[in-house]
């Protein structure tokens, strides 16, 4: 069997499947799971930015207690901020 | 009855103009048979939401391919999702109908798809891209500017990605 058989096979089943009924039903069932799918994404970035300021707070905390004792604290400074910058961007 | 705004009157003119598009797609990129239905739910909802971003730029068709695909490849069977199926047991896809051809020549015409379906279901995500598209008609150009690749790109990926394809199919032959 050569590929265009099975292109003539898969585009009659495309034009032989029943059209799906266009109504307020669908519609509304789509908006809903729109919605859903919004909230979830909204929960999921907030949750990453939750935990980036936590991330940031920590090395902070540990950039801070090196910079009193006067070690060197650069990168942990830098741990701080790109968690930030995650949270940011999120 | 839908209402006018033009938001729901674009989708539905979509829907009724493509609605084919995400019902192959999903067919060739659910993981099983039973997950056809939340996917295709999920293209319709990714579709929804891509409107207001749509500028007239590409062919409508071009863009649904694209919303579709990208869809395909990032869609995840979730556990709940599975859980919520199992408690309502939504009614799959429905397959062709067989009122224009003979039984005989349904049934050949169903072992057949099945045959594809599953054989394209076991190519790499980006080879069962480019086979779904060539197998709905599209040329080159359009293949490209839909997956973001070159024509002499897609003639090459294509040429590899139908002889995985003949492949598998000869693979599933053997099975069924």
């Amino acid at each position: 069997m050569n590929f265009e058989d099975l292109q003539l096979a898969w585009q009659q089943e495309a034009k032989a499947a029943p059209k799906p009924v266009i109504d307020e039903t669908l519609i509304r069932g789509v908006r809903l799971h729109s919605r859903k799918f919004q909230r979830r994404i909204f929960w999921r970035d907030l949750r990453e930015v939750a935990a980036s300021f936590l991330v940031a707070f920590v090395f902070g905390r540990i950039a801070w207690q090196a910079q009193v004792a006067g070690s060197p604290a650069w990168p942990a400074w830098i741990a701080t901020a790109l968690p930030l910058g995650v949270a940011a961007f999120s | 009855m839908i209402s006018n705004h033009p938001h729901e009157q674009r989708f539905a003119a979509w829907l009724e103009a493509h609605g084919a598009i995400p019902r192959q797609l999903s067919r060739a990129y659910a993981p099983e048979p039973a997950d056809e239905a939340d996917l295709h739910q999920e293209m319709l909802v990714q579709l929804w939401r891509s409107l207001p971003r749509y500028r007239a730029q590409a062919k409508p068709s071009t863009w649904i391919y694209r919303v579709c695909l990208n869809t395909g490849l990032t869609w995840r069977r979730t556990e709940g999702r599975r859980k919520a199926r199992v408690v309502a047991q939504p009614e799959p896809i429905e397959t062709a109908s067989t009122s224009e051809i003979g039984p005989a020549d349904a049934q050949e015409q169903q072992d057949l798809m099945a045959k594809l379906m599953h054989a394209i279901r076991g190519l790499p995500p980006g080879d069962r891209s480019l086979v779904v598209l060539a197998l709905d008609g599209l040329n080159y150009r359009e293949m490209g500017e839909i997956t973001g690749m070159t024509e002499n790109h897609v003639g090459v990926a294509l040429t590899r990605a139908r002889k995985k394809l003949a492949l598998a199919l000869k693979e599933v032959s053997d099975e069924f």
